[in-house]
């Protein structure tokens, strides 16, 4: 079975980690403890008509990506931008954040993601993805699970081809 | 727990004693000891008793805080319960510093037969006479037998497992090969920042070590129960390299990659 690592980052506070737990054990809390450094599970996959173990690092929010020990996003194939449609605060370093990513992980696969999209109706989110710096690959709610499984899917199978 | 070492037991001091100073006769001596179960155990439970002893006398002042948060919230339930608590963590600290002990003798041993010989194989020999068959560092080691309990063969940058042996069945080793590979990166990167690069080389953690051997793409981690002396280190450490050279240098990455339970088997033959 081949394995990748996938990494879930972004500011603080956006759902990393409700994301993480959704995709990983299907459960929301509206609790917000705050990651100290990284923890890392795995989930195996189908995609393809093939298994893939994916290596889930979700990674302590900082405002910029500069901030993150360089070590945690080395050998990533996969890496999830996480903002929050609710705080246009969390998109203020997008570009400069994924520009920074890419040169460490010239290969990776990037998705950006728009988190909590339970909270805001359709109009604000078609507001504040045309507003980025970078376009919005998905819009995902941890707590409805939407997206979710998709967004795991998605880049399961661009690394198949990678 | 150096408060231990200033009422260091004066039979282990004069056992030590002995041991480093010796002339043939009392090396003779150690000999017989040493080989007679019985009166080995005549000499060392005794000290051993009074090791336990000061760890209880001094328990209060020392770990009375963390206990007292303990009482609070089983003693309510049940007072048996609070002995189940206790009791594994006193004795943790009573095998922890025994085995600590035991190391220091050993290492005095190791070093003391080194000075008397500068050959290795004469080393031995000398060793054999001295102690009949077992030499006494193994004998020693007995105590707290070191034991490999897992290895993990870990791609180095995404903390992918490559291949893992394990006595017991642990939790997820994906995972253990993730975490180990994020807290190894964060002392690496966030501690050390700035420094020049230095890698992790052990994680101790009670009576376990994990030991780490880097390469350029991957990295060794082994855990061991119990207490290691230096020279089997660097022993295990050559191991380990003999490993990498023969099994590891002749397939490719992208082999590595599809053969992990080949790999792991690899692993078990080696380090079982
Ligand atoms: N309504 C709603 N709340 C969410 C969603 N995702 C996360 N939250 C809440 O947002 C808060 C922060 O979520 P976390 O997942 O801890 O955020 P994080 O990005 O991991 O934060 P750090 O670890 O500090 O970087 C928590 O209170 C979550 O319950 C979502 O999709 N919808
Ligand atoms: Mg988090």
């Amino acid at each position: 079975m081949i394995s990748k690592k996938v990494i879930l980052t972004g500011s603080f506070g956006v759902g990393k980690t409700s994301l993480f737990n959704k995709f990983v054990y299907s459960k929301f809390s509206d609790k917000y403890l705050t990651t100290i450094g990284v923890k890392v599970n795995k989930k195996v996959i189908k995609v393809g008509g093939e298994e893939m173990s994916i290596l889930l690092w979700d990674i302590a929010g900082e405002v910029s990506q500069d901030k993150v020990p360089v070590s945690y996003f080395l050998g990533a194939s996969g890496i999830i931008y996480v903002f929050d449609l609710t705080r246009a605060v969390t998109t203020k370093n997008m570009k400069e954040d994924i520009e920074y990513l890419r040169r460490l992980l010239p290969n990776g696969v990037i998705k950006i993601v728009g988190n909590k999209s339970d909270l805001v109706g359709q109009d604000i989110i078609e507001k504040v993805i045309a507003e980025l710096a970078l376009p919005c690959d998905l819009v995902t709610s941890a707590k409805t699970g939407e997206n979710v499984e998709e967004l795991f899917t998605i880049i399961g199978e661009e690394l198949l081809v990678a | 727990m150096s408060f231990m070492y200033d009422k260091e037991d004066k039979q282990l001091e004069q056992l030590k004693d002995i041991l480093l100073n010796g002339t043939q006769q009392d090396i003779d001596d150690i000999r017989i000891l040493l080989n007679n179960e019985e009166k080995l155990a005549k000499k060392i439970d005794p000290i051993l008793e009074k090791h336990v002893e000061v760890i209880r006398a001094d328990f209060d002042n020392t770990y009375g805080k963390e206990v007292e948060s303990i009482v609070v919230h089983t003693l309510e339930n049940s007072p048996e319960l609070l002995l189940k608590v206790i009791s594994p963590m006193l004795g943790r600290l009573i095998k922890k510093y025994i085995g600590q002990q035991f190391q220091i003798l050993r290492e005095s041993i190791d070093q003391s037969v080194k000075k008397a010989t500068s050959f290795g194989s004469i080393k031995s020999t000398i060793k054999e006479k001295l102690f009949g068959v077992k030499a006494s560092d193994e004998y020693i080691a007995e105590f707290d037998k070191a034991q490999i309990a897992e290895v993990y063969l870990i791609e180095r940058n995404s903390g992918i497992l490559m291949g893992s042996f394990s006595r017991q069945n642990t939790i997820d080793r994906d995972m253990i090969g993730g975490m180990l590979t994020a807290i190894k990166g964060f002392v690496e990167d966030a501690i050390n920042k700035g420094n020049e690069s230095e890698d992790l080389e052990m994680i101790e953690y009670g009576n376990h070590k994990i030991l780490i051997q880097n390469f350029y793409t991957y990295y060794v981690a082994v855990v061991i129960s119990g207490t290691i002396s230096a020279s089997n280190r660097s022993e295990l450490s050559d191991k380990i390299l003999e490993f990498a050279d023969k099994e590891l240098s002749i397939i490719s990455q992208s082999e590595i990659n599809s053969k992990t339970s080949h790999i792991s088997d690899k692993l078990e033959d080696w380090f079982k």
